[in-house]
């Protein structure tokens, strides 16, 4: 794991970070990735600290509460405030996609037998392989068609609603809904013939 | 080549339909293009197919991995005295690495919480574990060195211990007459002596179970042991520990059938575990594995395992000992797993010198 030293990083970096990327600006997102990271990781720790561990945490208040925190409210307007949903939806989508392939290899890995897994891991191993399998398919999906792609990875990795998604993508939640239902099947087809 | 405009239109107008009308409407609106057809035909039994799919966002385990502290962070650090070389492997609480004490110049396992501060019971755990091991010497099971913290985490330092589990070597087929029952013998001596410590393990499945490469056995995770003596007979107490147990993600394939009624639970309940792991062992398949765990757990509950096919009488003894251990009633079976040893011990003398001969013998098959 790289240590980011983040926390010299001001909530104006972060917003004239996303600035930039929304003015077309790609190093931003680069830079951009690892702070949103690190603030959801912070935020989703000491959120269970707090509450009891049973307690659901929704992600979409995650990334609500990692924005007001990082991002200048002053500075700051819609537009940006959906660029951070979309950047915390990939976030979500590489930490998930990360610890599938972590499982994958312990699988295959020598060490790893040598130790008494539990059987819990192994059926975590089914969902990572569903997962890699998604991840790939959203993947060709976005060569195909980028908006929807980007819906799947918002409603599924970010966790928003039709509606929040829709402010995101700046399309009418019809639309998103659309998307959805078309990208939901395609994705599907995708992975049973795979 | 349809369009994906017209894909997608003709995709939403079928779905728009009650289901049963959607055949006979795509088949109109795709009179004339059958690769239209099959197109949309494949995408509306994709849609129709599986309705869980991407129906939950993928935030629950989102966010544990959010609150785990990222695993390959500890490699090449060193905690207290040890210096931490890899990820062995990771639980539903836990994590392995192989560390080296650099006090004692050897090699270390080390078992962490993955997430010291959001579970205040998996603690509680990870010490009750430790001390249940560390309380039983026995040469088949995984010695616990010592437990430690570090900063917010505790851990246990434990022997590391090199080889498979039985589960992989279940998995890579037949074993060897002889080695079998040398194996089978070192399991129930071991859980033998966790018993004589007032200890019940609670947990025995083949994952738990390391095989040495010199064919050593080695009983780890005692993460669900239990002190029988501090048993305890609150009530409310007994539902948290249940819970706990319950909570614990896993196979309930070697659970006894008072474990699964959350009954309370003696060293008759690993008696059972311990029949039903020797059955798959023998016989190379789980007696109560089924598709789902309600139907693994009715058949734990009710169904009697079919006898192994006996080619001999000294077979069918062996047999009897395993369906002791299978009864579903504490009552009717072993006490402990000293008592299984004792009649295992008895069936081997008399069998030792047929079984070094015939290795190849047929007559155990599933």
């Amino acid at each position: 794991m790289r240590d980011y030293v983040v926390e010299s990083v001001r909530t104006s970096d972060i917003t004239s970070l996303l600035v930039d990327w929304s003015n077309g600006d790609k190093d931003a997102l680069d830079q951009l990735i690892p702070l949103v990271e690190k603030e959801l990781r912070r935020l989703a720790h000491s959120y269970m600290r707090r509450e009891n561990p049973d307690h659901t945490l929704q992600t979409t208040a995650l990334i609500n509460e990692a924005y007001l925190k990082l991002a200048d409210q002053k500075k700051t307007h819609w537009q940006n405030r959906a660029h951070f949903f979309g950047i915390a939806a990939r976030v979500m989508r590489r930490i998930l996609l990360n610890h599938a392939r972590d499982q994958q290899r312990l699988k295959r890995g020598g060490d790893a037998r040598r130790v008494s897994l539990s059987e819990a891991l192994i059926i975590e191993r089914q969902k990572s392989r569903e997962l890699m399998a998604l991840d790939e398919a959203l993947q060709r999906l976005a060569k195909v068609d980028k908006r929807k792609s980007q819906v799947v990875e918002l409603r599924y990795f970010g966790g928003l609603d039709v509606e929040e998604a829709a402010e995101v993508l700046h399309v009418s939640p019809i639309t998103v809904m659309r998307d959805w239902k078309f990208a939901r099947a395609w994705l599907f087809r995708e992975i049973s013939n795979a | 080549m349809p369009s994906s405009e017209q894909i997608e239109e003709v995709f939403h107008a079928v779905l728009a339909r009650p289901a049963a009308e959607r055949n006979t409407y795509l088949r109109e609106s795709c009179s004339n293009d059958a690769g239209l057809y099959e197109e949309i035909c494949s995408l509306v039994a994709a849609w129709e197919g599986d309705q869980d799919f991407l129906n939950k966002p993928a935030l629950e385990t989102g966010l544990a991995l959010l609150t785990d502290s990222p695993s390959e962070s500890l490699v090449g650090k060193t905690i207290n005295n040890y210096k931490i070389n890899s990820l062995l492997g990771r639980g539903g609480m836990g994590e392995v690495y192989l560390a080296y004490d650099l006090r004692l110049e050897r090699k270390v396992a080390l078992k962490l919480l993955s997430r010291p501060l959001v579970d205040g019971s998996a603690k509680s755990q990870i010490i009750n574990e430790a001390r249940a091991a560390a309380r039983i010497d026995h040469a088949n099971i995984c010695q616990i060195y010592g437990l430690e913290d570090f900063e917010d985490n505790t851990f246990i330092v434990m022997q590391y211990v090199q080889g498979i589990t039985l589960a992989d070597l279940i998995r890579k087929g037949p074993v060897s007459r002889k080695h079998l029952f040398d194996l089978i013998r070192q399991i129930v001596s071991a859980v033998g002596q966790a018993h004589s410590q007032g200890i019940i393990h609670r947990d025995l499945k083949p994952q738990n179970i390391m095989v040495t490469p010199n064919g050593q056995v080695k009983l780890l995770d005692f993460g669900l042991a239990m002190s029988i003596t501090t048993e305890t007979k609150d009530p409310e107490k007994k539902i948290k520990r249940l819970s706990k147990v319950r909570a614990v993600p896993g196979t309930i394939r070697y659970m006894s059938p008072e474990q699964l009624r959350g009954e309370d639970l003696d060293s008759r309940s690993d008696v059972f575990s311990l029949g039903t792991l020797l059955y798959e062992m023998v016989s190379g398949a789980n007696p109560f594995a089924r598709n789902s765990d309600r139907e693994v757990a009715s058949a734990i509950l009710s169904s009697v395992p079919n006898p192994f096919r006996q080619g001999s009488d000294r077979i069918a003894r062996f047999a009897s000992i395993v369906q002791r251990c299978l009864e579903k009633s504490p009552k009717e079976r072993y006490d402990s797993a000293n008592e299984v040893l004792l009649d295992f011990d008895r069936w081997l003398r008399r069998t030792r010198s047929h079984i070094t001969k015939s290795h190849q013998c047929t007559c155990f098959a599933g």
